[in-house]
């Protein structure tokens, strides 16, 4: 059986994530999966699907409940709101970097999941990716289905497009 | 008086973030949650000065709102803004296309998104 090659997605969305809470003054780092929350600590989640030629799958985005406050202080709207935004947001940014590498994906509009003891079996049974922030966790699955015997590339194609960066401002 | 804003965007929490950065800039907003409601209160309220739009909502996105007021010859003079998660340069493109005045990835930076707003209701 053909072993698919994930790291190059795996790479794209840890850098995602950790620049995208770095950019809400939230700082994290990678941990492993075994200081992977209690389920029942996961506040809400946060789910988007993409799909394109080559590749269709769905991001998930759960936390605990400190990095939501600490990301949006003072809010009175509500926190599954906010991490409907923080996936858009993360999708944005793993976006941009797929276009890098050649690879054009649609979006479609965030949802937002809450519920006690929580669970996702991805179809690959892909492990989560773990962040520890200064109070909680921040926890990123991505599962994904490839055309047949396609592979996103390690590194970024001479003469891809370039997209705008995240927090930049363009007038025409 | 105030130059009034119009918000579109599906977040509520991203909503109440831009308005706070430009109700502290002296400006007036109003906020719509998908570009069927942007649709309408553009075409209901001759007095918005500026309007910052997302991309990706339910219902209507807003690219499409945006072609679609412009096909209609409703856009005028009124500056519209995109304000996205989104940086890929066709959607760029499209924005510029329709009459679109600029393109702000989130996140945003108040100072720069201020700065614009500004810039684009002075004239």
């Amino acid at each position: 059986m053909e072993t698919l090659d994930y790291q190059p997605l795996d790479d794209i969305v840890a850098a995602s994530c950790a620049e995208l809470f770095v950019a809400y003054q939230l700082d994290m780092r990678p941990c492993g999966r075994e200081r992977f929350p209690a389920t029942e600590e996961l506040a809400l989640c946060g789910v988007m699907g993409f799909g394109g030629k080559r590749i269709r799958g769905a991001l998930l985005l759960a936390t605990t409940r400190e990095p939501l406050e600490r990301t949006n202080p003072g809010s009175v709207h509500s926190q599954r709101d906010w991490i409907c935004e923080l996936s858009n947001q993360l999708m944005g940014r793993i976006k941009n970097k797929l276009l890098l590498r050649g690879v054009e994906v649609l979006l479609a509009t965030p949802v937002g999941l809450s519920g006690e003891n929580l669970c996702a079996t991805p179809t690959k049974l892909r492990a989560p990716h773990v962040f520890a922030a200064e109070n909680g966790y921040v926890c990123v699955w991505i599962d994904l289905e490839f055309t047949d015997g396609y592979a996103i590339p390690h590194e970024a194609l001479w003469g891809a497009e370039t997209p705008v960066t995240e927090g930049d401002t363009i007038l025409f | 008086m105030s130059h009034v804003i119009l918000i579109v965007d599906d977040s509520e929490t991203l909503r109440h973030q831009v308005c706070t950065v430009l109700h502290n800039g002296g400006f007036a907003t109003l906020e719509a949650a998908d570009g069927l409601e942007g649709m309408q209160m553009i075409t209901e309220r001759p007095d918005l000065s500026l309007v910052l739009c997302d991309v990706n909502m339910p219902r209507l996105g807003g690219l499409e709102m945006l072609e679609f007021i412009q096909a209609q010859g409703k856009l005028g003079d009124l500056p519209v803004v995109m304000l996205t998660s989104e940086g890929q340069t066709a959607l760029v493109r499209r924005a510029k296309a329709a009459g679109a005045k600029g393109w702000i990835v989130k996140p945003f930076q108040p100072e720069l998104l201020l700065a614009a707003v500004k810039k684009l209701t002075s004239g």
